[in-house]
C-alpha cells in the first residue's frame, strides 16, 4: 500500500478533503445566510415547518423529542443556534483547509516543506479553540433544551470541561508541527551540503 | 561564527572556469555556485578533498573563519 505520492492515500484524502471543503462553504455559507435572513424577518416565532421536533446528534447518540413536548421555537434562540452552528462550521473549515493543503504537499512527495510547520501549528491552535467552543456550545444547547422541553422528569447536566481527546489531538498537532520543523532543519542542511 | 569559502579568489588565480572546476570535481554547477557564493550549510570532505586537489591548494586556502559573517548565521531563522 502506498502512502505517499501520487494514487496513494495521501491523494486520495487530499481528494476526499477538498470535497469536504467545498460542501463545508456550501453548508456553512448557508448556515450564514440563514442567520441574516432571520435576523430580518418580521416574525418573533419560527414557522411550523421548522418546528417538526427537536434531534440532537452528538457523536453516535441521537436524542430526538416530538413537536408535541417542545415550546415554540422563538427567534432569538434559533438565531443563536444558527450562528453557534456557523462559528463551528469556520473552525471546521480552517481544519479542514489545512489538512487538505497539508495532504496535498504529502501526495506531491514534498511533506518537508515550511509551510507544513506552519499548518500543523495552526490546526492544533484551531483544534484547541474547538474544544472550548465546543464546551460553550454544549452547554448553551443543554440550557435551550431544558427551557424548550416539557417533557417530565427529563434533567440535563452539562459539565463545562472541554473533551479530553480534542486536546490530545491538539497536542498531538503541536508535536507534530515541531517533528516537521526539525525534520525540514534537516532536510535544508542536507540540501545545502555540498 | 562564519565559514567564508575562497573558491573565486582560487580560480581567478588558477584560471579555471566554474564550468569546468565543477566537471573536475564532480559536481553540478549549481552546487558549485552555492560553494561559490557561500550559501552551503556544509562541505563534504570528499567535495574539499577535490577541490584541494584540482586547485593545488590545503583546506586553509579555500575556507575561513570570520567571526560574525556568512555560513551557518542564518541557522534558526525559523
Amino acid at each position: 500500500m502506498k502512502y505517499l505520492g501520487d494514487k496513494s492515500i495521501s491523494s486520495w484524502l487530499e481528494v476526499a478533503l477538498r470535497a469536504s471543503w467545498i460542501f463545508g462553504i456550501v453548508a456553512t455559507s448557508s448556515m450564514v445566510i440563514a442567520v441574516i435572513g432571520l435576523a430580518i424577518a418580521g416574525d418573533s416565532v419560527i414557522p411550523p415547518q421548522f418546528q417538526s421536533g427537536l434531534a440532537i446528534n452528538s457523536g453516535g447518540l441521537k436524542i430526538s423529542i416530538d413537536a408535541q413536548y417542545i415550546n415554540p421555537l422563538h427567534r432569538p434562540v434559533f438565531l443563536s443556534l444558527l450562528l453557534a452552528g456557523a462559528a463551528l462550521g469556520g473552525i471546521a473549515l480552517v481544519i479542514i483547509r489545512n489538512l487538505q493543503l497539508l495532504f496535498a504537499t504529502f501526495a506531491a512527495n514534498n511533506p518537508f516543506c515550511p509551510e507544513n510547520y506552519k499548518r500543523l501549528r495552526k490546526i492544533g491552535w484551531v483544534i484547541l479553540i474547538w474544544s472550548f467552543v465546543e464546551v460553550a456550545s454544549e452547554a448553551s444547547l443543554g440550557v435551550l433544551l431544558h427551557k424548550m422541553s416539557t417533557l417530565p422528569g427529563l434533567h440535563i447536566t452539562t459539565n463545562l470541561i472541554p473533551n479530553l481527546s480534542t486536546i490530545l489531538m491538539a497536542a498531538l498537532c503541536f508535536v507534530l508541527a515541531e517533528v516537521f520543523h526539525m525534520a525540514i532543519k534537516l532536510k535544508r542542511d542536507n540540501e545545502f551540503t555540498i | 561564527m562564519g565559514i567564508i569559502l575562497h573558491l573565486d579568489r582560487l580560480m581567478l588565480e588558477r584560471k579555471i572556469q566554474v564550468n569546468e572546476l565543477a566537471e573536475r570535481v564532480g559536481l553540478t554547477t549549481a552546487n558549485l555556485s552555492i560553494l561559490k557564493n557561500n550559501r552551503a550549510r556544509a562541505i563534504r570532505f570528499t567535495t574539499l578533498t577535490a577541490l584541494c586537489r584540482e586547485l593545488n591548494c590545503q583546506p586553509g586556502d579555500i575556507l575561513k573563519y570570520i567571526p560574525g559573517e556568512g555560513v551557518g548565521e542564518e541557522e534558526d531563522e525559523d
